[in-house]
């Protein structure tokens, strides 16, 4: 909210203030009500004065141009070239001296037009910003003080200050609030000047209020004044309206605005003509009732929205804005003055619901003080008769169902001393009360406190204890640390995993990612249409995707289902700036609707392209895919898994789209089958123009969250020699050696320590379809040397099982 | 065989030893002379054909040989030894200046090395951390949170609805409450995660990370609250730095203050980044309101306490020069590359 350092001046003094409103500015922040931004407005136009043209010349060498001699007081004369025809010798004018700065970061300096030196500008009202369109130079009245600043001259010596008020504050959403709150600050005298009530003259006219729905207005008045004359406002008027921040309408909306910025009380004023049956209803509107709003908005009424109707129909959306049907137009003589006090929750309602941002809402649904109706009322009445005539045709209608009675509010001094961490200062915190405007009752130790019918906020003891500690300056409060009694709680497990994974990820060199929680609902669509071979994968979580009610825009509507889709968006950024390899995990939640709840589920998903380039060192070309899959490995044996199995794609039946038929496996954990991993499809980088070898992998986090409580036992180590046997095996080119190797492991027995592959071979010296896979098996027993036949015993149970269920023979 | 041919063996041997090229060369010799089938061997068989009283004088002579001869080869073995092992070492010479062989740790995502440097500043407070649903009923994201319906307070935050009883989180302080309702105080927890506002701008992210704690116990001041805060500015931003509050307003809280700390950068004696005032505003804090106790069903005043929350963007923006926040969501590794463990 725009405030007006002049106008708070009418209400309390604040002069010392206008040459270092930074003081002021700092005060009012340090008690809560943050100054953004101050305007010193004399600033926008310093250099710039009144002048007279003493003599006006052509150019000798332009015939558009004429050369001036104007003077800005007593033996002040400036050599001014201008291009203005409207301009003559006695002319007072507004001169830009060099040094001024313009609106649209025009600077004024000495300078030389087609050879005549020009040392300053005439100003139209258009280049000091004032006027949109220009008929030349400003002319001004022949009075206009010669050599005064036009800050002064104009009444531009005013500075503004950019208030914050927070939702609590309402009651500083007016330079009387503020300037009460300032009183209190300052401990000044708060100025209030008598306001004068007015009685009936001329015709009365019988005019009804009936308030149907008091719980929504527990408070209306308003008076009828007829004979105004609807016309521009005076520059006054204007000037103050702009100063804030408000464009000046007509004389009678601008004194409606501008009691509002004082006493912020919204106020209302409706065309006389226009209310039929010489009566207001303010009750609720009918449902699916067309309102059509001063702006030309048709609003479908709800219902429940709080109207200011007529005999016949509806003319203003009480406290938000008014309608087409009443408002004040150009020809209106008689209008009813509404000063009314509206339920804050019910206009905030009606405003939202509709998507109206007006003053007027904005106020009273923060709560505007209900006992000054009246004054408002008087205030605006004054204003009017002063710029649009008329005459008070009635007496003030008031339809009251609320007193505007605050409760009391206990407290006793030592809480506030406990809350705040030190002792307080009892005749301060009684003092403080008072400045705020609080009626205090001492009873015993204990304090009754009243707080003022403006201070909404204030309802309970620890509100009490923020405004001493506000008012009391919160430098004061000292810094402890709370003693800890009780010993400290475990760490949330998905959190936990989370920065474990982190630690691995990274060291096995993964950068982390993190992206968006939500996506767009095509693009999703599109990425998971094949939503069946997720769910085939071990992912869960493609039900029902969560959308939003109201997205910022088509590309963040829905909620994700799948982290794949935002990494092969990273891979994508990534490859297309420059960075042509490069390795990215995310550890993320995914989200779903399971029988109407919703889940979120954390997954685990990596994404890795090429290798680095140009190496001194001979290149790296293993495929990215196996790179992605040791380090899933080495995850899985971190957290202290054993025996997990990978199922060949084509043995799962179905996988996303995006991956490689060929070159993708699902991991089974644990007995569970928990997500893919494979190559990114060739027609995906194609269509990406990826050209690098590019792979991904997405997990479900659970059965791995199980990992992380384990303690892993340590295992004895054999004191006895272990022995190696090599065998080649040879088996259907599709038959997938890591299914072979668990048989291995199954059948070995005891004694088998591990298997690993050491050589895999196609070619010629196989039959057709037939691949070679060596593999090595390492025996060894803890209590003795093994000897032959114990090893060949393990080999045979095995090649016996092998031959029986895949026809695999030793090459 | 006489002791003139055994002084033969000694004189061939000594030179074929001295003028060896190489250990092998060396050893071949040595097999030659001192070996099972060697010169010298043979000359002591043959000593079995000498009359017996000879026999010692050659004896003693074929030792005294042999001695020689293998301290020679020693001496020998020894110095082609150090000549091969030098210029094994100068064939052996690497470029180490070469860079390295390019396999680099992988990096944190700014987000996640700020949240975790705050809580393990945290974490030797006693606090423990938390998480909690992104899809959050009204009842968490605001009622309990003393946001009733209707209020202006739910203005501050431009929330995404899900449906008309759901909302992604516009901020972490749910996790306060269901922290409230599972667990019993006393209580010492950090709470943080993704939270979301229907706000994009140069200054803005929809989805944005916070991280905030909550101190709950028999008795709870704003003095321990600023002395909290104290002890964490120093140890994120740097020893030295003072922590300054100013009264504001948060539903939650009462009474309520916005945390500034003095500027890291410049500490304190006004730079571009804290605008020239010497203040930067991290965060928000205050004690608990009482209506927050009462909707999670805990006891007040028997229980009281403070909480605080920071914006991790905000945070690391601040701690590292961040420049601008849309880096953040992008994951452009050459971003990320600049953060370490």
């Amino acid at each position: 909210m725009k405030i007006s350092l002049k106008w708070l001046n009418e209400f309390v003094d604040v002069k010392e203030y206008f040459d270092r409103p930074l003081q002021l500015a700092n005060l009012l922040t340090a008690a809560g009500l943050e100054v953004e931004e101050i305007h010193d407005l004399s600033q926008q136009y310093r250099f710039v004065q009144v002048g007279m043209i003493l003599e006006k010349d052509k150019h000798p060498d332009a015939d558009k141009l004429t050369v001036c001699k104007v003077t800005t007081g007593e033996g002040i004369v400036h050599q001014i070239v201008c291009g203005a025809k409207n301009h003559k010798a006695q002319d007072r004018v507004i001169v830009a001296l060099p040094g001024a700065v313009l609106p649209g970061n025009f600077a004024i300096k000495n300078s030389v037009i087609r050879g005549v030196a020009s040392g300053g500008m005439l100003c139209s009202y258009k280049e000091l910003g004032l006027a949109d369109t220009s008929d030349g130079i400003a002319i001004l009245a022949e009075d206009a003080p010669i050599g005064k600043s036009f800050a002064d001259f104009a009444g531009f010596n005013d500075v503004t200050f950019e208030l914050k008020v927070t939702p609590n504050r309402a009651d500083c959403l007016s330079h009387i609030g503020l300037a009460r709150e300032i009183a209190c600050l300052l401990d000044r005298p708060f100025k209030t000047s008598e306001l004068k009530e007015y009685s009936p003259t001329g015709v009365g006219m019988d005019f009804g209020i009936e308030v149907a729905a008091p719980e929504m207005c527990p408070r209306y008045t308003g008076r009828i004044i007829r004979g105004v004359k609807v016309g521009p406002s005076p520059d006054w008027l204007k000037k103050r309206l702009e100063t804030v921040g408000l464009n000046s309408i007509n004389n009678v909306v601008d004194v409606t605005n501008y009691v509002m910025m004082e006493w912020g009380q919204p106020l209302h004023a409706f065309d006389l003509r226009q209310i039929q049956g010489g009566r207001l209803r303010i009750g609720k509107a009918q449902a699916n009732e067309k309102f059509v709003t001063l702006d030309g908005t048709e609003l479908n009424l709800r219902g429940e929205e709080l109207m200011i109707q007529d005999a016949n129909r509806s003319l203003c959306m009480g406290g938000v804005i008014g309608g087409k049907n009443s408002g004040v137009q150009d020809d209106t003589q008689d209008i009813f003055l509404e000063a009314a006090y509206f339920a804050p929750q019910f206009v905030r309602r009606g405003a939202r619901n509709h998507g109206l941002n007006t003053d007027s809402g904005y106020r009273f649904s923060r709560g505007v003080d209900p006992t000054h109706t009246i004054e408002a009322l008087n205030r605006a009445t004054g204003l009017l008769l002063e710029v649009a005539g008329g005459q008070v045709a009635s007496k003030v209608f008031e339809v009251k169902s609320q007193e505007a009675v605050r409760s009391t509010i206990e407290i006793l001094p030592g809480t506030v001393s406990d809350r705040l961490g030190y002792a307080i200062d009892i005749a301060k915190f009684e003092s403080w009360m008072i400045r705020l405007g609080c009626q205090i009752e001492k009873v015993g130790e204990a304090y009754k406190i009243q707080p003022p019918t403006w201070r909404f906020d204030l309802e309970i003891d620890m509100d009490l204890v923020e405004e001493y500690a506000r008012l009391n300056g919160y430098e004061h409060i000292p810094e402890t640390l709370p003693a800890l009694g009780t010993p400290p709680t475990a760490h949330d497990l998905g959190y936990r995993f989370q920065c474990h994974m982190v630690e691995l990820m990274t060291g096995l060199g993964y950068s982390q990612a993190l992206n968006f929680a939500f996506v767009s609902t095509e693009k999703q669509k599109k990425f998971t249409s094949n939503m069946d071979a997720f769910v085939k994968s071990g992912l869960q979580g493609f039900q029902q995707p969560v959308r939003l009610v109201n997205p910022l825009n088509e590309h963040l509507d829905v909620m994700r289902t799948t982290l794949s889709m935002g990494l092969v968006d990273n891979l994508h950024h990534n490859f297309h700036h420059g960075v042509e390899f490069g390795r990215l995990f995310e550890i993320g939640t995914v989200f779903d609707t399971v029988d109407g709840a919703y889940q979120e589920k954390l997954r685990w998903a990596g994404i890795a392209w090429g290798w680095q380039q140009n190496l001194w060192t001979a290149a790296l070309n293993t495929p990215v895919v196996m790179d992605l899959k040791r380090v899933v490995e080495e995850i899985l044996t971190t957290l202290g898994f054993r025996g997990w199995q990978w199922i060949k794609g084509s043995e799962v039946g179905a996988l996303p789209e995006f991956l490689h038929p060929g070159q993708s496996v699902v991991l089974q954990l644990e007995g569970k089958k928990i997500g893919f991993l494979g190559t990114l499809h060739p027609s995906l980088r194609e269509e990406l123009k990826v050209r690098t070898d590019s792979a991904i992998f997405e997990f479900e986090a659970e059965t791995l969250l199980k990992g992380l409580g384990r303690t892993q036992f340590v295992r004895p180590i054999s004191k006895f020699q272990a022995v190696d046997r090599d065998l080649a095996l040879v088996m259907s080119k599709n038959l997938g050696a890591g299914a072979v190797q668990q048989e291995i492991q199954k059948t070995g027995g005891a004694n088998l320590q591990s298997v690993s592959v050491f050589d895999v071979y196609e070619g010629d010296k196989l039959p057709e379809g037939q691949k070679s896979v060596a593999y090595r098996l390492r025996y060894q027993n803890l209590e003795a040397t093994l000897t032959d036949a114990q090893v060949q015993e393990s080999v045979d149970a095995i090649l016996a099982s092998l031959k029986k269920r895949w026809e695999i023979q030793v090459r | 065989m006489s002791l003139e041919s055994l002084e033969q063996i000694k004189k061939e041997a000594q030179l074929s030893f001295t003028e060896a090229k190489s250990t092998a060369a060396l050893y071949e010799q040595k097999v030659r002379f001192l070996g099972k089938n060697g010169l010298l061997t043979e000359a002591m068989k043959k000593m079995a054909t000498l009359p017996k009283e000879e026999k010692p004088l050659f004896g003693k002579a074929v030792n005294e040989v042999k001695s020689y001869l293998e301290e020679i080869y020693t001496q020998c073995e020894e110095t082609l030894k150090r000549a091969e092992i030098q210029s094994r070492l100068s064939a052996e010479e690497m470029d180490l200046t070469l860079p390295s062989w390019p396999r680099e740790l992988g990096h944190p995502h700014p987000v996640q090395k700020v949240t975790e440097e705050i809580f393990q500043i945290m974490a030797r407070l006693g606090y423990s951390l938390r998480t909690g649903p992104i899809i959050e009923k009204d009842k968490y994201n605001f009622e309990a949170l003393n946001i009733p319906a209707d209020h202006p307070a739910r203005d501050m935050q431009d929330t995404f609805f899900v449906d008309g009883m759901h909302v992604l989180r516009t901020h972490t302080s749910p996790i306060q409450i269901h922290s409230l309702e599972l667990e019993k105080p006393p209580l010492r927890i950090i709470g943080t995660g993704g939270v979301f506002r229907c706000d994009s701008d140069i200054s803005h992210l929809p989805h944005f990370h916070q991280i905030e704690g909550m101190c709950v116990d028999r008795k709870v001041s704003m003095a321990d609250l600023k002395g909290t805060i104290s002890f964490f500015v120093q140890e994120f931003f740097g020893s030295g730095l003072k922590t300054r509050f100013r009264p504001s307003f948060f539903p939650f809280t009462e009474p309520s203050a916005e945390v500034d700390c003095s500027c890291p950068i410049c500490k304190g004696d006004g730079c571009s980044l804290c605008k020239q005032s010497g203040w930067i505003e991290i965060g928000g804090a205050g004690l608990i309101n009482p209506r927050v106790f009462q909707a999670a069903g805990v006891k007040y005043p028997d229980w009281q306490g403070f909480a605080f929350g920071f914006g991790v963007e905000r945070m690391a923006i601040i701690k590292y020069g961040i420049p601008d926040i849309r880096l953040f969501p992008e994951n452009d590794l050459r971003f990320l590359q600049q953060f370490n463990k």
